[in-house]
């Protein structure tokens, strides 16, 4: 309401003068009206025993002048609505039509609720149960049937590669003798043709697995909740474990597991109310971390407990994420992103859509995030310059968020940055993990995967010290004003080299 | 009376509803560069003055939490009846109901509008009818607490009832269209009246944006016909209308008046004729009104503790039999109160909400973006299905907690907390576990629903009963504090008293002061990681605190951190600026007496270099260390008592923390400070100069428990004239204090700093003399006092002394031994300086030694001459490690009046 100033006027008699006081006064009133007359008694040094009196004729003053005050505003809006015409309360029936519809649950048609939600809480009900084992045993089936595919594959794709090459090879050594220029240019364009009607069939194959799984995966979690009040075992919970039984018992030997550098620190954030963290730093493969290395022990099966975790918190309210620095390409071909595909392949993602499919829809939001970009461009421009001045040796500039499953089912959010605004991107990826009750990220320390030469120590530390106050900053401001339920969270930061 | 007092419990429910408040476009910022408050957290401050609005016709809002992403959970009381179901049946058909209805509904707007905010929310849903069916308006503060729907992205109210000027407005609230006014509430009303009445609905039957036309065109033609025959007209009712009393005809058509001018307020509705014969609703319902008076008060203590000795009574006669047993003692506790046990006994809103199919939103993993730019845009985010707006209400079952409580007896409900019955208590089953349960530490007793509701009940009657029951007051919060009742007892102990409300209202907060952008940097920054002290309302609260404390002190400045102190007493009495002023005002006086001043330079360093002394006095070691790495308290401690610790700790702890606190004198916080010290100790000693200023800086996670504990022990464990501080508060007048004045409970709650003063008593240092000191100097009087000898100076000694209170100690007479054969204190030792070090400054073994090695722990008092012998031979003993090391003030000459000195026996 536009405030409004009327003004106020108070006589009073003191022996016999006759005094008038008139104030300018704002309404609404902020303040209580005793206060405002405690004002008025003191600026106008007005004698003690006009002060009730003073306060009586106020309070009537405020009372009637802010109800005509209401009144003229209501009755301005009702004049408007007389002269208006037809459509234009047809137009203002819309919009509050549109409030109630979009805002309230009484008013929106019901939206059928999505079939996935039930998949989700039935297996999230079921990881959390004596289930368990069985899934896992299960799980374990269907990933050993398509690493069997994807070792045949890469076999095969490799005998052919050889044959290619030693008949290249052929070719070439005897150019001008038995082949000419175009012979050899064929040879290559039918090499490449069968190299990849090949890889095609084999994609195909993997494709219809993983599809087919997928769908016996949910129906077999269907069935298995349906019958989880039994506490006999059930006939589906047998044809599982026959099925996983069967397996051939590969003798692998247990990879070792390399200790690494691992350190834990606690740490406390904050100048009055403490938040506590607790960081790891640890020195490895940070795809470690997504690849799954099942492990039998006399003939059963164990999973491991990080594949454990993250089966069990997938669908709860506190996940994880891997940081991942790529390029600023969506693709999987080169990089780590190639070595995180191969991973996602190696089984079926039960959950979620295969990478290419997630890969797609982030294309999407990558063109859509473009033209958005376009609106910025302004702020963008004086800031670009400064970007690629300080790139310097540092190849990644784009950044993926990737929740740290085994299987690596999920690969979404993206950004396009150099450098320095990796941090930014940091900053962004930190309030959307926040956001989406992720408590466990996994940061790369130097926002680097290869050691150069001029990356000395005294580089590294100054790069780690950047790092860790940044990270420190960004999660001092996450979490202020932010009282909800903050659980003290987890990050793994690590580093390379 | 009838506005302050919390309504009972009696026959209400209590009910849960949530929303969510818009969140904010990312990054933005507001004018003044800052992020911009969320607005959940504006909403919270709104809502917090709405706890304390009651109105028997109105039901009362109890709490507002935060949910995650925005959500909003709103407590209030709850009937499960409500007009939406009771107009189906006859109830209404009848006149004298009918208009009492709306005499109800129209009291319950009129005090909403009173307050300055409007309902728009009406809706035969929200009109409430308790078990005797009489109104209880709900859900009328959403509008008032969402800014006028600012806040929020769904609109409020209801569209069948909205007014036309309100539909007109739009429904985003901008700043082009005001805010609606109360009188659109009355339209509400009358429409509401009108379907009751004729027993419809109004255009059941026509979609939503074709209802808001009709109700729009209303408003175009209302000038040529009244909206009332339009609606009649259009629902062919003409002829049922004609039918009804006039009373209700009349009343009807007053409503749906479209024009301002002849639509009338509600309070005018409510001076009109028609209600003549009904009058305005009294505080309390009938139910809960037998226990009212203080009468029947009194009878219901006596019938539960009809002990053979109170039933000796008149008053035990009359008590009615039949009524024992099935009386519902919960009814009658505050719903204040109700909440709060609720919540003790396992109560969980979230919990409650789920369970009702509220907050089911996907797993989050399901719900992440696709993609996030630099910008901080998210894409491929799908909106969540419960994010929307949801009116229902859900009713809490107070069932669990009544059957938590079953077990209570019912004199439990009704102490009796004076004279012997007090310890009589204690022989009862429940009060033994209480006993037990009293050993606990104080979270578990915080979060023990037994114990709460003892101590709530006992802290109630106390608080009722102040100031007679002060002393018992201060006794009972030595065990520990009731959170429900920390605002009030904390007033009780600070002895705010006399009229501060209107002292506070007389003073100008609004007039701009040169301080004012300090203020708002300072208070910008002051505990906002609390959503209450975050929000809009309580920054300009506290900056009219802080101007008030300003205006009214004006020898004193504003120092940095003084928000902080302030922080704690707004956070108590958030609806009662003046209370939060009046207190925070009393505990600067006491505790920071002259720390204000614009040079308080000499007032600090005394105090720190007291505090110095203190160190050195329990924790030689640690002094010790502090002087080698030259870490001076000055460099940390400045901040400690500037703002009495309300600087360094979180909310939570400072409430604990001032519990105590409280109840000490001027000189307790200096030894809070060496508690904290205490606690930090190992770290402390094993660092260097630059770790120890972070470590203290960073203040790593201070048990404020056991800190609590060390102070007191500490504070017991000092001499009270080691405190002594030339710049202490001077004593307060006698006529001042008269009803405050009581006899001191034991030795240490009485201050030296107001004690009047005497020969023996301390007398001032200069601050160079105090600073080059290692310990503290205790006066004449306190050593005499301390060693059982006060037999001449009784007139100040404590009526009920046990020896077990006060320190033991040994004193060391540092004179020549000829000066110590002339005449010395009884029961001390000579041990004269110069023999007693050996040039490497160990002490060179005697008999004096053998005695403070076997004594360690004891006090230990160096007597010398006049001079500076004795100080410095306490430093030594000091540097070498002895504990309680201290310097009697004055020398030997000063005891020489007192004709207690004794002449050796000649064999020594």
């Amino acid at each position: 309401m536009a405030d409004q100033e009327r003004e106020f006027k108070y006589t009073f008699k003191m022996k016999s003068s006759v005094t008038t006081l008139t104030v300018p006064v704002v309404l609404p009133l902020t303040a209580s009206a005793k206060e405002f007359v405690g004002r008025l008694m003191s600026s106008h040094d007005l004698p003690c025993f006009v002060e009730d009196d003073l306060f009586e004729e106020f309070q009537k003053f405020i009372l009637t002048e802010t109800s005509k005050l209401q009144d003229e505003s209501s009755s301005g809006i009702l004049k408007g609505l007389e002269g208006a015409a037809h459509d234009k309360i047809g137009k203002i029936a819309d919009q509050w039509g549109k409030a109630y519809t979009q805002e309230c649950v009484g008013y929106t048609q019901d939206r059928d609720q999505k079939g996935s939600s039930d998949f989700t809480d039935l297996y999230h009900k079921l990881i959390h149960s004596s289930a368990l084992e069985v899934l896992f045993n299960l799980e374990h089936t269907y990933s050993v049937a398509v690493q069997d595919v994807v070792f045949q594959r890469d076999r095969s794709i490799q005998k052919r590669q050889l044959k290619q090459s030693q008949e290249m090879e052929e070719a070439v050594q005897n150019l001008d003798i038995t082949h000419d220029d175009q012979h050899v240019n064929m040879l290559a364009a039918r090499h490449f043709e069968n190299m990849q009607r090949e890889c095609q069939q084999w994609d195909m194959e993997l494709k219809n697995l993983q599809q087919a799984q997928r769908e016996e995966f949910k129906t077999y979690i269907r069935e298995l909740a349906n019958d989880t009040n039994n506490t006999e075992e059930s006939s589906i919970r047998q044809r599982i474990r026959a099925m996983s039984d069967s397996l051939p018992v590969e003798d692998t030997p247990e990879p070792v597991e390399q200790p690494g550098m691992n350190e834990s620190f606690t740490v406390n954030l904050g100048s009055q109310l403490k938040t506590i963290y607790n960081l790891r730093l640890m020195s490895m493969d940070v795809l470690d971390l997504c690849r799954h290395r099942p492990s039998r022990s006399g003939g059963r099966l164990m999973p491991q407990p990080q594949r454990l975790q993250s089966a069990m918190s997938l669908y709860s309210n506190s996940l994880s994420a891997l940081v991942l620095l790529v390029d600023d390409r969506v693709s999987s071909y080169t990089g780590i992103k190639k070595e995180f595909a191969s991973i996602c392949q190696q089984s079926t993602d039960f959950h979620f859509p295969d990478m290419d499919t997630q890969l797609r829809v982030v294309q999407q939001a990558v063109h859509k995030g473009n033209v958005l970009r376009k609106a910025h461009k302004a702020d963008e421009r004086d800031r670009g310059s400064q970007d690629n001045s300080s790139e310097g040796s540092s190849n990644s500039s784009n950044e993926e968020i990737s929740t740290n499953l085994q299987t690596g089912q999920l690969y979404k959010g993206q950004h396009t940055l150099r450098y320095p605004s990796v941090l930014l991107a940091l900053r962004n990826i930190l309030k959307i993990a926040v956001y989406f009750d992720i408590y466990t990220i996994t940061i790369p320390l130097l926002l680097v995967y290869e050691m150069h030469e001029e990356m000395t120590i005294q580089w590294c530390y100054k790069r780690a010290e950047l790092v860790f106050k940044c990270v420190k900053g960004f999660m001092i401001e996450m979490t202020s004003g932010r009282t909800d339920g903050e659980r003290p969270g987890r990050s793994n930061l690590w580093y390379r080299g | 009376m009838c506005k302050n007092s919390m309504q009972p419990l009696g026959n209400s429910c209590l009910g849960v509803s949530t929303f969510f408040a818009s969140s904010h476009a990312d990054d933005q910022c507001g004018a003044d560069g800052l992020p911009l408050t969320p607005n959940s957290i504006k909403v919270q401050g709104r809502f917090q003055w709405l706890k304390v609005l009651y109105h028997p016709r109105l039901c009362q809002y109890l709490d507002l939490v935060r949910g995650k992403h925005e959500r909003l959970i709103l407590v209030t009381e709850h009937y499960k009846k409500c007009l939406a179901e009771e107009a189906e049946d006859d109830t209404f058909t009848d006149e004298n109901n009918f208009l009492r209805l709306a005499y109800e509904t129209i009291e319950g707007l009129a005090h909403i509008h009173d307050n300055g905010f409007v309902h728009r929310n009406l809706h035969p849903k929200n009109i409430l009818l308790d078990t005797e069916g009489r109104v209880k308006l709900s859900n009328y503060a959403v509008y008032y607490i969402t800014g006028c729907g600012a806040d929020v992205n769904f609109p409020v109210g209801y569209p069948a009832y909205m007014a036309p000027e309100v539909l007109m407005a739009g429904p985003s609230s901008s700043s082009s269209c005001p805010p609606s006014g109360p009188k659109s509430d009355v339209w509400s009303l009358g429409v509401i009246l009108l379907e009751v009445a004729l027993k419809f609905k109004i255009w059941p039957n026509l979609s939503l944006p074709q209802l808001l036309a009709k109700i729009l065109l209303l408003g175009k033609y209302g000038t040529s016909q009244h909206p009332l025959d339009s609606i009649l007209k259009e629902h062919s009712m003409a002829e049922k209308f004609e039918n009804l009393p006039l009373n209700i005809r009349y009343l009807i058509r007053l409503c749906l008046e479209l024009l301002m001018s002849n639509r009338p307020s509600a309070k005018d509705l409510l001076k009109n004729n028609v209600f003549g014969k009904f009058s305005p609703s009294k505080c309390l319902s009938k139910s809960s009104s037998q226990c009212s008076s203080v009468r029947a008060y009194v009878v219901k203590i006596l019938k539960y503790h009809s002990t053979s000795r109170i039933s000796n009574y008149r008053f035990a006669s009359k008590l009615d039999p039949a009524r024992n047993g099935e009386e519902d003692y919960l009814a009658e506790r505050s719903l204040k109160e109700v909440y709060y046990l609720w919540g003790l006994a396992g109560g969980d809103l979230e919990n409650e909400l789920r369970k009702h199919g509220f907050l089911q939103r996907s797993p989050p993993i399901c719900s992440l973006p696709n993609l996030v730019t630099e910008y901080g845009d998210i894409l491929g985010l799908e909106r969540d299905r419960s994010s929307l707006y949801d009116d229902t209400v859900i009713t809490l079952s107070l069932d669990q907690l009544r059957k938590r409580l079953e077990h209570i007896p019912p004199e439990d409900y009704y102490p009796l907390i004076e004279g012997e019955e007090m310890q009589q208590m204690s022989q009862s089953q429940s009060s033994n576990d209480l006993k037990e349960l009293s050993q606990l530490p104080l979270v578990i007793r915080e979060k023990d629903i037994d114990y709460q509701l003892h101590r709530i009940v006992l802290f109630d009657r106390l608080l009722k009963g102040y100031p007679h029951t002060i002393q018992r007051i201060k006794v009972e919060t030595r065990r520990d504090m009731p959170p429900l009742y920390r605002a009030e007892a904390w007033a009780a102990i600070l002895e705010v008293s006399g009229d501060f409300m209107s002292e506070y209202d007389a003073i100008d907060k609004e007039s701009p002061l040169p301080i004012d952008s300090q203020l708002l940097i300072d208070i910008r920054r002051c505990h906002q990681y609390d959503e209450i002290l975050y929000s809009p309302k309580a920054h300009s609260k506290l900056k009219r605190i802080l101007k008030c404390w300003l205006i009214s002190n004006p020898h004193l400045v504003y120092w940095q951190g003084q928000d902080s102190v302030c922080a704690p007493f707004l956070y108590l009495n958030f609806n009662n600026e003046a209370l939060a002023f009046a207190c925070c005002s009393a505990f600067i006086r006491k505790y920071l007496h002259k720390f204000y001043a614009s040079d308080n330079s000499a007032v600090l360093d005394e105090y720190l270099a007291v505090f110095s002394h203190l160190i050195a006095f329990h924790d030689p070691e640690l002094s010790n260390h502090m002087r080698s790495i030259s870490l001076e308290p000055k460099l940390f401690a400045t901040k400690w008592f500037l703002t009495m610790f309300a600087h360094v700790f979180p909310l939570h702890k400072i409430f604990h923390l001032y519990d105590t606190l409280l109840l000490g004198n001027s000189s307790f916080p200096l030894c809070v400070g060496v508690a904290i010290l205490q606690q930090m100790r190992d770290y402390l000693l094993m660092e260097d100069f630059s770790a120890c200023i972070l470590i203290i800086s960073d203040m790593p996670e201070i048990d404020i428990e056991r800190c609590v504990q060390d102070s007191i022990r500490i504070f017991c464990h000092t001499p009270k004239s080691a405190t002594y501080r030339q710049h202490s508060r001077p004593p307060a007048k006698k006529e001042d204090s008269s009803i405050f004045s009581m006899k001191q409970i034991s030795y240490y709650t009485t201050d030296v700093n107001e004690m009047p003063r005497s020969e023996l008593s301390r007398e001032p240092l200069s601050l160079e003399e105090l600073q080059a000191e290692r310990c503290p100097r205790i006066s004449a009087e306190d050593l005499l006092e301390l060693c059982g000898l006060t037999g001449i100076e009784n007139s100040r000694s404590p009526t009920r002394k046990s020896k077990s209170s006060k320190p033991i100690i040994l004193i060391l007479d540092i004179r020549n031994s000829e000066d110590f054969s002339r005449g010395h204190i009884p029961s001390s030792i000579n041990m004269p300086f110069n023999q007693a070090f050996a040039p490497e400054g160990d002490l060179v073994p005697c008999h004096g030694v053998t005695q403070l090695n076997s004594h360690k722990g004891r006090v230990v008092v160096v007597v010398g001459n006049r001079g500076n012998n004795a100080p410095n031979f306490a430093a030594q003993l000091v540097m070498l490690g002895y504990p309680k090391v201290s310097v009697m003030h004055g020398g030997i000459e000063c005891l020489k009046a007192t004709g207690i000195l004794s002449v050796s026996s000649p064999d020594l």
